[in-house]
């Protein structure tokens, strides 16, 4: 669980990249299928050359429920039940790929904001992206 | 035997030159200790690991971080040679510094955020791929010779 000063570091930073969602998730997203091409068996439908509007609009998704989880950090669970279901019953996404995303995001913060990056930041932030991943995947089975 | 692109190899070179070893090496020690804080288990004689702060300015972190860059540098030099590069140096994490495997993923994945943090525009995507290549890699070349 985070801790009071973790959920500050998450809501602060959180504020700065509000402005920039998007382009965070997009950029995210390119991280992840470039480093992890595996991870494109889960978008066969997608075009997802670089700056491609599904690329756009799906970063643009995956932004706005972290946002949500931040603006209700104290109940992520309750935040993101329903993104939950969907992702056990319907997308299915393995579980080991909560991770690579994290980690992508985690380097687009870093490269965007590397003052504002501290190692007490990053560890808030990297434990903030493991609770929503496991709350994502806790209905798996 | 790894295959590297000559794209690849630009890449990974190019990076490493601009790299303070010292420095990057450093704080990447620090930030393995501060994000996984069960790391800090290889590190108990490590004198005072209590805090961030503490931990960043200890001078047994940062020396130990650049000496563990200093090696790492070896793999960017030997990109051909990795596993040779690195056989004894498996040997010794396992049969002597009883390090399990997932730590080196672990500081690969957190040199890769500590790169972006320094390059940012220029830590591109395919920048981070060739660098999840090589730390991937070098991970690899370490736990093989455990047993």
């Amino acid at each position: 669980t985070l801790t009071q000063a973790e959920k500050a570091a998450v809501v602060t930073i959180w504020a700065k990249m509000a402005t920039q969602a998007d382009a965070i998730g997009a950029e995210s997203l390119e991280r992840l299928f470039s480093s992890y091409p595996q991870t494109k068996t889960y978008f066969p439908h997608f075009d997802l050359s670089q700056g491609s509007a599904q690329l756009r609009g799906h970063g643009s998704k995956v932004m706005n429920a972290i946002g949500e989880a931040v603006k209700h950090i104290d109940d992520i669970r309750g935040a993101l039940a329903k993104l939950s279901e969907l992702h056990a019953y319907i997308l299915r996404v393995d579980p080991v790929n909560f991770k690579l995303l994290s980690h992508c995001i985690l380097c687009s913060v870093a490269a965007r904001y590397p003052s504002d990056f501290t190692p007490e930041v990053h560890a808030a932030w990297d434990k903030f992206l493991s609770s929503v991943s496991s709350v994502l995947t806790e209905k798996y089975r | 035997m790894v295959h590297w692109t000559a794209e690849e190899k630009q890449l990974i070179t190019s990076v490493w030159s601009k790299v303070n070893v010292e420095e990057c090496g450093a704080e990447a020690l620090a930030r393995l200790l501060i994000v996984y804080p069960w790391t800090q288990r290889f590190f108990a004689s490590f004198g005072n690991l209590s805090s961030p702060t503490a931990i960043t300015g200890n001078p047994r972190v940062r020396a130990h971080g650049r000496k563990v860059l200093t090696s790492f540098g070896e793999a960017v030099k030997n990109l051909d040679n990795i596993k040779s590069t690195y056989s004894k140096l498996s040997e010794l994490h396992c049969d002597k510094l009883h390090v399990d495997p997932e730590n080196f993923r672990l500081l690969g994945d957190i040199l890769i955020i500590v790169l972006a943090s320094h390059f940012a525009r220029d830590f591109t995507p395919a920048c981070q791929f060739a660098w999840q290549k090589l730390v991937g890699v070098v991970a690899h070349a370490l736990a093989r010779k455990y047993h």
